[in-house]
């Protein structure tokens, strides 16, 4: 079991940000959370990291990452881009080093960023500054992946090439997303949230007009395409 | 007595120049760290906490208890910027630094009312002189020195690391607190260090500027730090050089100089942005 958690509760201050979670994530799947803005998404990813401290049972990876801190040495993290700090002039090269050691060219090649090493990180484009954070986490050969929305501001070339690399790769891969529908058809689960579990299961189990509602409060049309996958159509979103 | 007098000038030349090396390199770590960490006003809010502290230590002392100035002015603005972090958790870090450089100011005031005889001591610590830096003041800035190189060297790969990704830092397992806590020690005790020299007022202009400049023009943390160094020590010995023609302050003729770079540096990329 990759993620385990039971009753998992946190609140900032007074505000309630999760509320008794309970689910499991098997080795090796990929599953994505969904919700609103202000559901608890961020902050239930940095509970499975530990960083947070959840009330209730959790295990990650076997142990509980609140104790045991040594756990994060498995774990790659991909953060939000908007909490980078980009005043700090640092190359791609000394931004894939935070994490590894050594660089693993192969990575940087299937990414397309291997010419990029000696260029300032902040000057290239939110594409290819998250390509660079996925490889920075994936040379740490994590045997778990964290995403907190790694398709905000990213060209539709890059979403694909980050998509076609997350399949690619043998870890549990946890995804925080906005618009699930680039990496829909890769998706094992899909956890939608809002400080509390709305569902759990496969995409086609969870995608209905009942959850949908009961997450955004509006209703979202779905659609379903040739490949028989339910897509969620978000304004002029769709898959 | 002439060569008592050259003498005499060697000597304080001496002090004035190793005084502006040890300060153009605090400067480099220190306001370096404070611009990267989005904190700059932490380095005006740290040096009024000192100015607390400073004037705290001749409040005792004209009591009749010697309590060094330099610990106790540290003491204060480790304190307050501790203050600072606690009140930004509820707002935002400006707030923070705003509420607690508010409070060591009005302390400031409260204890400089205090003292009997010694007011006007404060006031050197208040608008600074680089001549009239002691030895004293020169061990407290090597040691300052000393132990911020070492600190930064220690724990280079970490401070950047926090300071570019904060949460993914976080999540490799860095203690986040404490390599924060660290670092408001590194400009801490920078700022106090160079208190006597360059003043509370003008310790922003000194430590922020020439880092500001290097943020506009550097290509990687280290070309950052040289050329923080370099319009330190530049814009210092220049207002020196300029304090011995004309009837000014060192220290004030240093930070105009420093903020003035500023503005010029400002200027000069925006021009080579528009034209690239």
């Amino acid at each position: 079991m990759a993620v385990k958690a039971k009753n998992l509760s946190f609140s900032y201050g007074k505000r309630v940000a999760l509320q008794n979670l309970s689910f499991e994530i098997v080795e090796d799947e990929f599953v994505a959370i969904l919700g609103p803005n202000g559901a608890g998404k961020t902050t239930l990813l940095k509970c499975i990291l530990g960083i947070l401290k959840a009330e209730g049972e959790l295990q990650v990876l076997g142990c509980d990452p609140r104790r045991d801190r040594s756990v994060l040495k498995k774990i790659s993290y991909v953060p939000q881009r908007s909490s980078l700090s980009l005043d700090l002039p640092l190359t791609v090269e000394k931004v894939l080093m935070m994490q590894s050691r050594e660089i693993d060219w192969t990575i940087l090649e299937e990414l397309k960023i291997a010419d990029k090493m000696n260029s300032l990180f902040r000057e290239l484009s939110g594409g290819y500054q998250q390509r660079v954070l996925i490889a920075r986490a994936l040379m740490k050969r994590p045997r778990l992946l964290l995403l907190d929305e790694p398709f905000n501001g990213v060209d539709l070339v890059s979403q694909e090439k980050i998509v076609e690399i997350l399949e690619s790769i043998e870890a549990t891969k946890i995804v925080v997303l906005h618009n699930v529908n680039p990496v829909l058809h890769a998706l094992d689960k899909v956890i939608l949230l809002n400080r509390e579990m709305i569902a759990i299961g496969s995409p086609k189990d969870v995608f209905t007009k009942e959850n949908m509602l009961k997450l955004y409060r509006t209703e979202i049309p779905l659609i379903t395409c040739d490949e028989g996958f339910v897509h969620p159509l978000y304004g002029d979103h769709h898959g | 007595m002439r060569v008592l007098f050259i003498r005499y000038t060697v000597i304080t030349m001496d002090r004035i120049l190793l005084s502006v090396f040890l300060i153009s390199l605090l400067v480099s770590i220190s306001g370096n760290l404070a611009v990267f960490r989005r904190a700059s006003f932490l380095v005006a809010g740290v040096a009024h906490s000192a100015l607390a502290g400073v004037a705290l230590s001749l409040l005792l002392s004209s009591f009749g208890l010697e309590l060094d100035y330099f610990a106790l002015a540290v003491a204060i603005a480790i304190a307050f910027a501790i203050l600072a972090s606690i009140v930004s958790k509820f707002s935002d870090i400006d707030t923070g630094i705003a509420i607690s450089f508010a409070l060591s100011m009005a302390l400031a005031v409260i204890f400089i009312s205090m003292i009997r005889g010694q007011s006007a001591k404060v006031w050197s610590f208040l608008f600074g002189e680089i001549f009239l830096v002691t030895t004293q003041d020169l061990v407290y800035l090597t040691f300052s020195a000393t132990i911020a190189v070492l600190l930064f060297g220690l724990l280079y790969e970490k401070i950047i690391f926090l300071l570019f990704d904060p949460e993914g830092a976080e999540a490799s397992g860095i203690n986040s607190r404490i390599i924060d806590a660290v670092l408001v020690a590194i400009i801490a005790i920078s700022v106090v260090s160079a208190m006597r020299a360059v003043g509370a007022i003008l310790a922003y202009s000194i430590f922020v500027a020439p880092a500001a400049i290097a943020k506009e023009f550097s290509k990687s943390v280290e070309q950052s730090l040289i050329l923080t160094f370099a319009v330190a020590f530049a814009s210092l010995i220049i207002g020196i050089l300029a304090s011995i023609l004309l009837p000014i302050s060192a220290s004030a003729l240093a930070a105009f100089i420093a903020s003035a770079l500023y503005l010029v540096a400002f200027y000069i990329k925006n021009v080579i942005t528009e034209a690239s």
